[in-house]
C-alpha cells in the first residue's frame, strides 16, 4: 500500500467534500466549514508531496550543517522534504487567519442583516 | 546599498507601529505616515532611475541563503516603476482614506496593502507570491469591511470567499509545480520546466497549469470570475478601490506575467489570450448598461485587466513589447485611481447624479474627461501608445482575431465611457452654487490626470518623429487656453483668433506652404478654415467655457493629421481630432446626444483605419508612400479598411447617421469648421491611399470594375441619398448638414475615378466646398442668433432686415447648385467630363439627376428664410455681427477668385496629379480656360457676359417694373377667424410633402432607424450579459468550478 497515494486520496476527498459544501450549503458558517475543509485537504496534499516512505523528520541539530547536509539528506530520502512542511505551516497559519476573517463576516452581517443564508446576501448585482 | 527588501518590510513594520505612535497623537501619526511614505517613493524612483539608465536589475537574497532555501526579490526597471506607481498613489490614498474613515486600522491596512503589493511585484519566490496575495487579500477583505459604506460587508464577504478557494487553487498549483521541479525560485523553475519530459509530467503541467489560471482568472476578475470585484467597486468607497488600482492589482498583474513566463506551451497561451480578450469584450459590454457609476467602474477594471491579460502570452513570447504593455497598466492605474478619486469626491452614485458634474471646477472638470479619455485609449494619453505598439506586434504575427476582439472591445468602452461623459457635459443649473471640494479630494485626481497627460505626451514624443512647428504651436496654446478656460469672456476668443490667423499667415507666407502637394493644399483648408471659424467665432456668443481651447486642439490636431510623418503621426492626429471636435459638438445645446453617436462612429471609423494602418504595420510599412510595397491581398484589405474608415467618417450612405445631428447640434461657430474642414480630413486619407496603392492591384472584374467603381457609387448615392433627406428638413442648419454630407460623396465620386479629371474635380470641389459650405453655415449661424430658432417656417422676409446675409446665401446656393457663372460650374463641369471620359455614363446620368434635385432644398432656403413676408416678431432683428459678415465676406472673396480664375489653384494641382494617376489630362488655356477633348470654356468670359446680363436685367427691371405695394403681414384681412395652428399654414411647413409621397421611402431615414435596431440589440445583450453577476456569492463560486472543469477538459481534448 502506498501511503503517499493514500493521503493524496483523502486530500482529494477533503478538497471535494469542501467544494460541495461551498457550493450546495445556503448558511454562511457551513460554506465557511467548507472552505476551512478545502483548505486542510490542501495542506495535506502539501505534505503528501514531501512524504518519502519509511524517512525522518528533517531536523538537524546543527544550523551551520543544513545547507550541506541537509539537500543531501532529502536527496537520499533520508528526511521527508522540510520545505514542504514549512509551506503548510505558513499556510495553515494564513487559512486560519482567512477563517477567522469570513467568520467575523458572517457574524457581522448577521448582526446587520439577521440572516446566515447567502442567496439572502446579494443586494449589490448586475 | 540599501536592500530593496526595505519597500516591504518598512509599511509592514510602520503598520505596527501606527497604533503606538495615534496615542501619541493623530497629527503624529500621519505625518510619519506620510514622511515614510515619500521616503519609499524616493527610493522607488530612485531606482527606476538608475535602472533607467541601465543598471542591472537588483536581486536581494534574503534571509541569506540561496534559493530555494531562501527568498530572492528582484528590482529591474518593471519593478521599479511599479513600485512608483503604487507609492506615488500612497499618499493621496491616505489622504483620501483619512477624509473618510479617521480609523487608525484602515491606514495601518493601506500600508499592508502596500507592503503585499510590492512584495508581489519583487518576489522570484512562487511560495511567497502565495503569501503576498493573501497578505493583500486579507488587507483588502479588512479594508472593505472597515468602511462605513453599507455594501462593503456584502461585497467583502462575496470577494473574500471567492479569494480564498481561489489562493487555495493557486497554492495546490505552486505545491504541484514544487513537486515536478524541486524548487520554487521562478528562475531556476523556468530553467528546469524547460526540460520536463514525459507524459505524468507534462499532466501534472496541465493540472497546475489549470489551477494557475483558474486562481489568477478570479484574483485579476476576468470574466465569468469579475462578479464579486464589480460587487467591491460598488460597495466600498471608491477611494477604498483606488487605493487597490494602483498597488494590488498591478501586483496580481505583474506575478500573473512572471508566471505565466514559466510555463510551456502555447496551447495554454492561446486560453489566456481568450480568457483575457473574452473578459475585455464582455465586461465593456456589461458596463455598457449600467447605470450605477461606481461598479460600472468596477466592470471597467475587469476589461482594462483582460486588455492586459489578452497581450501578456504574446509579451511573453516577444511579439509584443513588455514597455506596450507597461504603458497599458499605468495609463489603468493612473486613469481609473484619478476616476475612482473623483467619483469619491462626486459622491453620484446613479448616472443622472453626474450632469452637469464639475462644471464649476476647472481642476476636477479637465481631471475628469482627461482621466476618462485616457482610459479609453486616445492620444495623447500612455494608453494609445500603449495599444497602438500592441496592435503593431500582433499585426505582425498576422494575429487578426486578436487584433479584432481588442478594437471591437475598445469601441463599446467608448459606448460607456463616453455616455457617462455626456452626463458630464450636460448643461449644470448655473444658479446652484459651487460646490466646495475638499483640497485633499482635489489633489489626488488632478495629479493622477496630469501625470498621465505628462507620461503619454512623453512617451509619444520619444516614439513619434518630430512634430511640425506650427503644429506644435496650435496644440500648446490650445492646451493652455484650455487650461485658462476661467479667463474673461471674449479673451480666450480673441486668443484662438490671432494664433490660428498667425499660424495660417505664417504657414502661408514664411512657411513656404506649396498647395501644389496634396498635404500643402489639404493643410491651407485647414488653416484658413480654421482661421475663418475662429473669425466667426468671436460673433457667437461662447457655447461653454474651454470652447475657443478646445478648437484651437482641433485645429492643431488636424493639421497634424495632414502635415505629420508616417502613420503614427497621421493617426495620433486623427484620434485627437476625434475627441477634440467630440468635446466641442457636446458643448452644443442639445449636443451631448449627438456628440456621443458622433464619438462612436468616430471610433468605429478610427479603429477601421487602425485595421488598415496595421496591415501595413504589420509588413513593416511606416509611412503611406510605403503602402505601394503591399501585394495581393495585403493591398486589397489594407485598401478596403482604409476606404471603409475614411468613408464613416465622412457620413457615407449606410453610416451617415452620425453627420445630420451632429452638424445641426454643434454650437453654431463649429458647424462651419466641421463641414468645411473635417469633412475634408477623410477626403485626404482617400488621396493618400488612392494614390500609394497602385489601382490595378485591386481590380476586381475587368473593365476596369472594381472596390473603386464601388466607392464611385457609394459616393454618388451618398450625393443623392442626402439630397432627398435634406429636401424635407424643417431646420436650416439641419438641411445644410445633409447637403454638406451629400457634396462630400460627390468628391468621393469624382476621386474614386483615378483619372486626371477626375482627381481636378474633386480637390476643385473640395476646396469649392470648404468655401462655400462654411460661408453659408456661418450666414445660417448669423440668421438664428438673430431670430432665435432653426426652423425655416419660423423665418421669411428676412431679405429687408439682413440684406448682406441674403446675398451671402444666394451667392452660397449658386455656388452650391453649379450653374454659371460662379466656381459650382466648373467643378460640375469637371465632374462629369471626368465621368464621361471614364465611360461610366450611368453614374454621370445619375449623378446629374441628383444635383438636379439639389435645386429644391437651396430653393427653399432662399425662399423660407429671406423671402416672402416678415413676421412680425422678427420686424426688429438686426444683420448679423460683424465678425460673422467679415468671414462670410472673406469666404465669398474665396468664391469669387475660384469662379474667375480657378487655374490659380488647378494650376500649381496639375503635376501633383499627374504624377499620380494617369489618362487624359486637363489643358489649362489662355485667359484661364480650360479644356478637355471633350469641350472648353473660360470662367472668365463666362463671368463676364453672365454678369453683364445680371445687370442689364437688374437695371431693366428698376426701369421698367410699375412702383410696388408691400404688403405686410397685418395687412391680410382674416374673415372673423384667426387659423391656428399657424405653422402648418405656413408655406415653408413641409414644403415638399408631394415628393415625400411621390419618392416614399427614399425620403424617410430608414439607415438611421437600422442602426437604432442594432443598437438595440445590442444593448439587449448587454443586458443579458451582465445578469451573469448575479450577486449571490454561491454562483460566483460555481462559476469558479466550472470554469475549472471547462479549462481542464479543454486541456484534456487539447492533450490528446
Amino acid at each position: 500500500m502506498n501511503l503517499t497515494l493514500l493521503y493524496q486520496g483523502i486530500a482529494a476527498v477533503l478538497i471535494l467534500v469542501g467544494l460541495a459544501g461551498l457550493l450546495t450549503r445556503r448558511n454562511l458558517i457551513r460554506m465557511v466549514i467548507g472552505f476551512s475543509l478545502v483548505d486542510t485537504g490542501l495542506h495535506l496534499a502539501l505534505v503528501s508531496f514531501g512524504h518519502v516512505p519509511d524517512a525522518t523528520a528533517p531536523i538537524v541539530d546543527d544550523a551551520s550543517m543544513f545547507e550541506s547536509v541537509g539537500s543531501q539528506l532529502v536527496a537520499d530520502g533520508a528526511v521527508v522534504d522540510p520545505i514542504v512542511q514549512a509551506m503548510v505551516l505558513t499556510a495553515i497559519v494564513i487559512g486560519v487567519g482567512v477563517t477567522a476573517l469570513l467568520l467575523s463576516y458572517v457574524v457581522r452581517l448577521y448582526a446587520r442583516r439577521g440572516t446566515l443564508d447567502v442567496s439572502a446576501i446579494g443586494r449589490l448585482k448586475w | 546599498m540599501v536592500d530593496p527588501v526595505l519597500l516591504i518590510a518598512v509599511p509592514i513594520g510602520l503598520a505596527f507601529l501606527l497604533p503606538l505612535l495615534e496615542k501619541l497623537g493623530r497629527g503624529l501619526a500621519l505625518a510619519v505616515h506620510l514622511f515614510v511614505l515619500l521616503i519609499l517613493l524616493g527610493l522607488a524612483a530612485f531606482w527606476a532611475w538608475d535602472a533607467w539608465g541601465g543598471a542591472e536589475a537588483i536581486v536581494s537574497v534574503t534571509g541569506g541563503r540561496a534559493a530555494p532555501l531562501g527568498i530572492t526579490l528582484r528590482l529591474g526597471l518593471a519593478e521599479a516603476v511599479l513600485a512608483v506607481v503604487a507609492l506615488l498613489a500612497a499618499p493621496f490614498a491616505l489622504l483620501q482614506l483619512d477624509r473618510h474613515e479617521q480609523d487608525v486600522r484602515a491606514r495601518m491596512l493601506q500600508l499592508v496593502l502596500l507592503a503585499g503589493a510590492l512584495g508581489l511585484v519583487m518576489t522570484r519566490d512562487l511560495f511567497n507570491t502565495f503569501v503576498f496575495i493573501e497578505i493583500t487579500g486579507i488587507a483588502t477583505y479588512a479594508l472593505a469591511a472597515l468602511g462605513r459604506e453599507e455594501g462593503g460587508l456584502e461585497a467583502g464577504l462575496k470577494y473574500a470567499l471567492l479569494g480564498a478557494v481561489a489562493s487555495a487553487f493557486l497554492l495546490l498549483g505552486i505545491g504541484v509545480l514544487y513537486k515536478t521541479t524541486g524548487t520554487l525560485d521562478i528562475d531556476r523553475m523556468a530553467v528546469l520546466l524547460a526540460e520536463v519530459k514525459g507524459a505524468e509530467a507534462l499532466l501534472a503541467l496541465s493540472v497546475v497549469f489549470v489551477m494557475l489560471l483558474v486562481g489568477f482568472a478570479a484574483e485579476l476578475k476576468l470574466i465569468p470570475l469579475n462578479g464579486p470585484g464589480a460587487d467591491l467597486y460598488e460597495g466600498v468607497e471608491p477611494g477604498v478601490a483606488a487605493l487597490l488600482v494602483a498597488t494590488v492589482v498591478n501586483g496580481m498583474l505583474f506575478t500573473f506575467y512572471k508566471v505565466l513566463a514559466l510555463l510551456p506551451g502555447d496551447a495554454w497561451l492561446t486560453a489566456v489570450s481568450g480568457l483575457g480578450a473574452v473578459t475585455f469584450v464582455g465586461a465593456n459590454l456589461f458596463a455598457l448598461r449600467q447605470t450605477r457609476v461606481r461598479r460600472m467602474l468596477g466592470y471597467s477594471s475587469s476589461a482594462q485587466l483582460g486588455l492586459v491579460v489578452t497581450l501578456l502570452p504574446f509579451v511573453v513570447q516577444g511579439v509584443v513589447p513588455l514597455w506596450a504593455a507597461g504603458l497599458l497598466v499605468l495609463n489603468h492605474a493612473l486613469a481609473k485611481g484619478a476616476l475612482l478619486w473623483l467619483s469619491s469626491a462626486h459622491g453620484g452614485r446613479e448616472l443622472e447624479d453626474w450632469t452637469g458634474a464639475f462644471s464649476r471646477s476647472t481642476p476636477l472638470h479637465l481631471a475628469l474627461f482627461g482621466a476618462a479619455l485616457a482610459l479609453s485609449g486616445l492620444p495623447p494619453f500612455p494608453g494609445f501608445l500603449g495599444k497602438w505598439e500592441a496592435l503593431v506586434g500582433l499585426a505582425g504575427v498576422d494575429a487578426w482575431g486578436w487584433i479584432a476582439a481588442l478594437l471591437v472591445g475598445s469601441l463599446i468602452e467608448f459606448g460607456w465611457l463616453f455616455g457617462w461623459l455626456r452626463r458630464a457635459q450636460g448643461a449644470n443649473d448655473a444658479e446652484a452654487p459651487a460646490p466646495a471640494y475638499e483640497p485633499a479630494a482635489v489633489v489626488g485626481p488632478v495629479v493622477f490626470a496630469a501625470l498621465a497627460l505628462a507620461l503619454g505626451g512623453w512617451a509619444l514624443h520619444a516614439v513619434m518623429p518630430a512634430i511640425p512647428v506650427t503644429v506644435l504651436a496650435l496644440l500648446g496654446v490650445g492646451a493652455l487656453l484650455l487650461a485658462a478656460r476661467d479667463l474673461p469672456d471674449g479673451v480666450p476668443g480673441a486668443v484662438a483668433f490671432v494664433t490660428l490667423t498667425g499660424a495660417a499667415g505664417w504657414e502661408i507666407g514664411p512657411g513656404g506652404l506649396d498647395i501644389g502637394t496634396f498635404d500643402g493644399l489639404f493643410a491651407g483648408i485647414v488653416l484658413v478654415g480654421g482661421a475663418l471659424a475662429a473669425l466667426a467665432a468671436l460673433g457667437l456668443p461662447t457655447a461653454r467655457r474651454g470652447y475657443h481651447g478646445l478648437f484651437v486642439l482641433l485645429a492643431g490636431s488636424t493639421l497634424l493629421v495632414v502635415q505629420g510623418e508616417g502613420l503614427l503621426a497621421f493617426f495620433v492626429g486623427w484620434e485627437l481630432m476625434t475627441w477634440t471636435s467630440w468635446a466641442l459638438i457636446g458643448q452644443g445645446r442639445r449636443g451631448a446626444r449627438p456628440a456621443w453617436i458622433y464619438m462612436l462612429f468616430g471610433g468605429a471609423a478610427g479603429f477601421l483605419l487602425l485595421a488598415g494602418l496595421l496591415v501595413a504595420l504589420g509588413a513593416g510599412v511606416d509611412t503611406f508612400a510605403g503602402l505601394a510595397s503591399l501585394k495581393g491581398g495585403a493591398a486589397v484589405a489594407a485598401w478596403t479598411l482604409l476606404a471603409l474608415g475614411a468613408a464613416t467618417k465622412l457620413g457615407a450612405f449606410g453610416v451617415h447617421v452620425w453627420a445630420p445631428d451632429a452638424y445641426t447640434e454643434a454650437p453654431d461657430g463649429l458647424t462651419p469648421f466641421l463641414s468645411g474642414v473635417l469633412s475634408k480630413v477623410p477626403i485626404f486619407a482617400l488621396v493618400l491611399v488612392f494614390a500609394s496603392v497602385a489601382t490595378p492591384t485591386f481590380t476586381v472584374a475587368k473593365d476596369g470594375l472594381g472596390l473603386h467603381w464601388l466607392l464611385a457609387w457609394l459616393g454618388a448615392i451618398t450625393g443623392f441619398g442626402m439630397t432627398l433627406l435634406a429636401l424635407v428638413q424643417e431646420d436650416a442648419k439641419k438641411l445644410l448638414a445633409y447637403s454638406s454630407v451629400g457634396q462630400v460623396g460627390y468628391i468621393v465620386l469624382a476621386l474614386a475615378l483615378m483619372t486626371p479629371l477626375g482627381w481636378n474635380a474633386a480637390l476643385f470641389h473640395a476646396v469649392h466646398h470648404l468655401l462655400f459650405k462654411a460661408m453659408l453655415f456661418v450666414a445660417i449661424a448669423g440668421v438664428v442668433l438673430r431670430v432665435g430658432t432653426r426652423n425655416m417656417y419660423q423665418m421669411g422676409g428676412l431679405i429687408s432686415r439682413m440684406p448682406f446675409s441674403f446675398i451671402i446665401v444666394m451667392v452660397g446656393i449658386i455656388a452650391l447648385s453649379g450653374v454659371p457663372p460662379l466656381a459650382g460650374f466648373t467643378g460640375k463641369w469637371l465632374l462629369y467630363e471626368a465621368l464621361v471620359d471614364k465611360g461610366w455614363l450611368v453614374l454621370a446620368a445619375f449623378s446629374m439627376f441628383a444635383s438636379l434635385v439639389a435645386f429644391l432644398y437651396l430653393y427653399r432656403l432662399i425662399h423660407s428664410v429671406f423671402l416672402g413676408q416678415l413676421k412680425t416678431r422678427n420686424r426688429e432683428v438686426r444683420e448679423a455681427p460683424w465678425p460673422l459678415l467679415i468671414a462670410q465676406g472673406a469666404l465669398m472673396a474665396g468664391i469669387m477668385v475660384l469662379s474667375i480664375w480657378p487655374q490659380a489653384l488647378l494650376k500649381p494641382l496639375q503635376p501633383a496629379i499627374a504624377a499620380t494617376v494617369s489618362g487624359t489630362p486637363l489643358e489649362l488655356g489662355e485667359w484661364g480656360a480650360l479644356a478637355t477633348p471633350y469641350g472648353h470654356f473660360s470662367p472668365l468670359w463666362m463671368m463676364v457676359f453672365v454678369g453683364g446680363l445680371f445687370v442689364f436685367s437688374l437695371v431693366a427691371l428698376f426701369v421698367l417694373s410699375p412702383p410696388i405695394k408691400q404688403v405686410g403681414q397685418l395687412d391680410i384681412v382674416y374673415a372673423g377667424e384667426v387659423p391656428p395652428p399657424p405653422e402648418q399654414i405656413h408655406f415653408a411647413f413641409d414644403m415638399f410633402r408631394p415628393y415625400k409621397r411621390a419618392f416614399g421611402p427614399l425620403m424617410r431615414d430608414l439607415p438611421t432607424r437600422a442602426w437604432r435596431g442594432f443598437a438595440d440589440s445590442v444593448e439587449a445583450l448587454a443586458d443579458l450579459g451582465r445578469k451573469l453577476n448575479t450577486g449571490n456569492g454561491q454562483t460566483y463560486l460555481l462559476y469558479f468550478v466550472l470554469l475549472a472543469v471547462v479549462l481542464a477538459a479543454a486541456g484534456l481534448v487539447q492533450g490528446a
